[in-house]
């Protein structure tokens, strides 16, 4: 894999919440003080595209982005979105009813 | 004020849309733009883990991740239907759309690192649960930082682990699946 420069192609559904967050990590104290960032003179750049992957024409339309500007392709994809709804879907019950089978330092605080 | 019912069928399929047919289709179209070697890491969550399920079922969605992609998502329409007709329990599924979305994910994941791997491909394909993440969709709750909850996640993006693609992670780790199962 590609050790050198890295490329963050950060998505959201919303844009003003995909941008924000990117701000967010652009002014992080400890990534500014640690020069990560190619604007405090680091490897690491950040940039923001819309994504919605419940929309099949949303992931396309990023899918030809990618492939336009990465023609040899990508080198990791982290998928990382998703829902928990209110109701019949409470993300604590589950997780809680799990934790009952795990120890406290399986999540090493 | 607009009065919103939601039914236990509406939450499944609207969750299922997302956390499975969502990441099952980012995983699908981009698997084949990552470089040999690459990585690619669904984040799933300790709330796939198989223990609030019937033994049957257990067997049925461990088998259906060694099977094809096909299998797991019949298994998350047979949880669509059962909860259509309120009969969920007794056929052994937990309450929680998003528990059995994330089982999902856990087991097209498996079954698609598997596909991968017979047909010749080096991308490492794995799943992980990075914890209980003090998040906006945890409501605030979960005992664990950002910065901790995406340790996981970044270890398998980036970090050296010996080679391994298909494994269930949290921290630098390969968890049971299934722990009656020894999966």
């Amino acid at each position: 894999m590609n050790s050198g420069p890295l490329l963050v192609h950060l998505t959201a559904r919303s844009s003003a919440r995909g941008e924000e967050a990117v701000k967010t990590i652009l002014s992080d104290p400890q990534l500014i003080a640690a020069k990560a960032l190619s604007q405090d003179g680091g490897l690491t750049t950040i940039t923001f595209n819309s994504l919605d992957i419940d929309d099949e024409t949303s992931i396309e339309k990023f899918k030809e982005l990618i492939k336009s500007e990465h023609p040899d392709g990508i080198d990791i994809l982290i998928n990382n979105a998703g829902i928990a709804l209110e109701g019949f879907s409470k993300i604590e019950t589950a997780c809680l009813q799990l934790r009952r089978y795990e120890t406290n330092s399986y999540y090493r605080r | 004020m607009k009065l919103i019912v939601t039914t236990d069928v509406d939450v499944v399929k609207a969750t299922l849309k997302t956390n499975y047919y969502g990441t099952l289709a980012m995983t699908q179209e981009f698997l084949p733009l990552i470089r040999p070697k690459g990585r690619l890491v669904n984040v799933a969550s300790s709330s796939g883990v198989l223990i609030p399920y019937s033994e049957s079922l257990k067997k049925a969605l461990t088998d259906a991740a060694k099977t094809s992609v096909n299998a797991c998502t019949d298994m998350m329409e047979k949880f669509t239907a059962d909860v259509q007709a309120n009969n969920h329990k007794a056929e052994g599924w937990p309450s929680s759309a998003y528990a059995v979305s994330k089982a999902g994910e856990i087991a097209f994941t498996k079954a698609i690192a598997m596909e991968h791997e017979q047909s010749g491909g080096t991308v490492l394909v794995n799943v992980c649960d990075p914890g209980y993440t003090n998040t906006d969709m945890s409501k605030g709750k979960g005992p664990l930082t950002v910065d901790e909850g995406a340790s996981t996640p970044v270890f398998l993006g980036l970090g050296e682990f010996g080679g391994q693609s298909g494994g269930f992670w949290k921290l630098e780790n390969i968890i049971e699946w299934c722990p009656t199962l020894g999966i």
